[in-house]
């Protein structure tokens, strides 16, 4: 079933990035009446992903904007990122008032140890607010991470049968091969040491606050080690997936040029045949192309929602760590930060898997040997 | 402002001419003109106690903690202000006591916050885990 949905889709997308002309047009429409898109909602429910929005409705929104100027689409996109940024400005806001909090105890006389006990009892109770504010971004943002996982293991099986079908031997082996290693290698790092890496070096130094510094430290350890790591398994995947991806796609190559070649070595219908050959693997090279851009706007669609919202938690977390060290001092600031930290690490970790993921479906719809 | 300012002065200045002739009326002065800042202090800033913890409960923060904030600071700036007017009276003894009692109070209050902390903690690092 998602195969064939996928190949209708393949059929369908090329229309939305064909010229502006009234018979694409006429194509789309008729295309959107008669393709059952309930089903494409159905897969993504089936992956949970947030949003209020149906991938169907995604799909109308981007026919109709063919043709329209650029300052809809703008329009369009902003629409998308406003319910992200209104959670962002209602955090930074309490955040802050948070701070300004911690700045009215500031105002008590440094003399009667008083003071200094309100303070230290402020910043546990403000780590408390701060890593409960964080809790359900972070449960978003390593949800995240495994509907990534869940995305490409689905897309794998139709773009691998499409490839095989249309003789890309070398490419469709390509792809599991690809897949086994973002899944084994990056998405297993990812999720098994990188995530639980980051989300304990930020409770680390939300539990500092106020404290000696010696847990904050080995927080920052662990947040620089999940960002070596992460970063080593992203190099290792795409120095391999590149260097197969050339190699595979040269074979395909070759195989199409000496299936050309051979085909115009008949006597008589030689040059007849080579035309042939020339059309059908230019309508192989198209639908193919349509179905990566399908395989592309899954993934995104999937990922574009919880990766706003982490980015933006990210950043009001920062930005109200920067506004509120000079009304409250430097620990809740670095308490803070040490969220925001938290949040970009895994920020990273969305955003590479999702190139490396895109990267693994990048060959489907590259040219192939100038064919 | 201009008003607390004004009964600040008027209070001072009267605890200051009552200090030469009954010592004890300058400490009832001096105290009651505190406690009468305090108080108004603490009405204007009501409202904006009210608006950060609606703020905390939209955003699905208990209101226990936001409330513990709040409990924490008032604690605070009332022992302060007991500490300051019983060590003006003289009666650092119990100054002494007022400020270990705000201690327990204000340790008290936190608790709970320490153990939600940690309980947060610890779910985040189970959530992570594999």
């Amino acid at each position: 079933m998602r195969n064939l949905l996928l190949l209708s889709l393949a059929l369908f997308i090329p229309f939305l990035f064909l010229e502006n002309s009234e018979e694409a047009q006429d194509g789309v429409d008729a295309l959107l009446k008669t393709v059952d898109l309930s089903e494409w909602d159905d897969l993504f429910r089936e992956l949970d992903v947030d949003g209020t929005e149906k991938p169907s409705d995604y799909l109308h929104e981007i026919a109709q904007m063919r043709g329209q100027p650029f300052s809809t689409s703008v329009g369009k996109l902003q629409e998308q990122l406003l319910p992200s940024v209104r959670p962002a400005v209602i955090r930074t806001v309490l955040l802050l008032g948070i701070a300004v909090f911690g700045a009215a105890l500031n105002g008590l006389s440094d003399d009667s140890a008083i003071g200094e006990n309100a303070r230290t009892a402020f910043r546990i109770t403000a780590s408390g607010i701060v890593l409960v504010m964080a809790f359900m971004e972070i449960r978003t943002a390593l949800h995240m991470l495994t509907t990534i996982d869940r995305v490409t293991e689905i897309l794998l099986p139709a773009i691998t049968g499409f490839l095989m079908l249309s003789g890309m031997t070398n490419t469709a082996a390509l792809l599991p091969a690809s897949y086994m290693l973002l899944s084994e290698l990056v998405m297993k790092t990812i999720t098994s040491c990188i995530a639980p890496l980051a989300v304990t070096g930020g409770v680390m130094l939300v539990l500092d606050a106020g404290s000696t510094g010696k847990l904050a430290s080995a927080g920052r350890v662990l947040h620089r080690a999940a960002k070596w790591i992460l970063a080593t398994a992203c190099s290792l995947y795409m120095v391999i997936t590149t260097i197969r991806s050339v190699a595979s796609a040269s074979a395909d190559g070759l195989l199409i040029r000496t299936t050309k070649i051979a085909a115009g070595s008949i006597p008589a219908i030689g040059s007849l045949l080579t035309e042939s050959v020339d059309v059908a693997f230019q309508c192989l090279h198209f639908v193919r192309s349509a179905l990566g851009l399908t395989g592309c706007l899954v993934l995104l669609l999937a990922v574009l929602k919880p990766l706003l919202s982490t980015i933006m938690t990210c950043c009001s977390f920062r930005a109200s760590a920067m506004l509120a060290e000079p009304l409250s001092g430097k620990q809740y600031a670095d308490l803070l930060r040490g969220m925001g930290d938290t949040l970009h690490i895994l920020m990273l970790c969305g955003s590479s898997a999702t190139a490396m993921a895109l990267l693994m479906i990048a060959p489907v719809f590259g040219s192939v040997g100038g064919v | 402002m201009e008003r607390l300012v004004l009964i600040a002065l008027i209070g001072s200045v009267t605890a200051m001419q009552m200090r030469s002739v009954r010592q004890e009326y300058a400490v009832l002065i001096g105290g009651a003109t505190a406690a009468f800042l305090l108080a108004d202090t603490l009405i204007r800033v009501t409202g904006l106690s009210d608006v950060f913890l609606r703020a905390c409960g939209e955003y699905g923060v208990p209101s226990a903690l936001p409330g513990t904030v709040l409990k924490i600071l008032g604690i605070a700036y009332l022992t302060e202000f007991g500490v300051n007017v019983s060590k003006d009276a003289g009666q650092h003894a119990v100054a002494g006591t007022l400020e270990i009692g705000g201690k327990l109070l204000m340790l008290s209050c936190s608790l709970p916050a320490v153990v939600s902390l940690l309980e947060t903690g610890a779910a985040l690092i189970r959530e992570a885990a594999p």
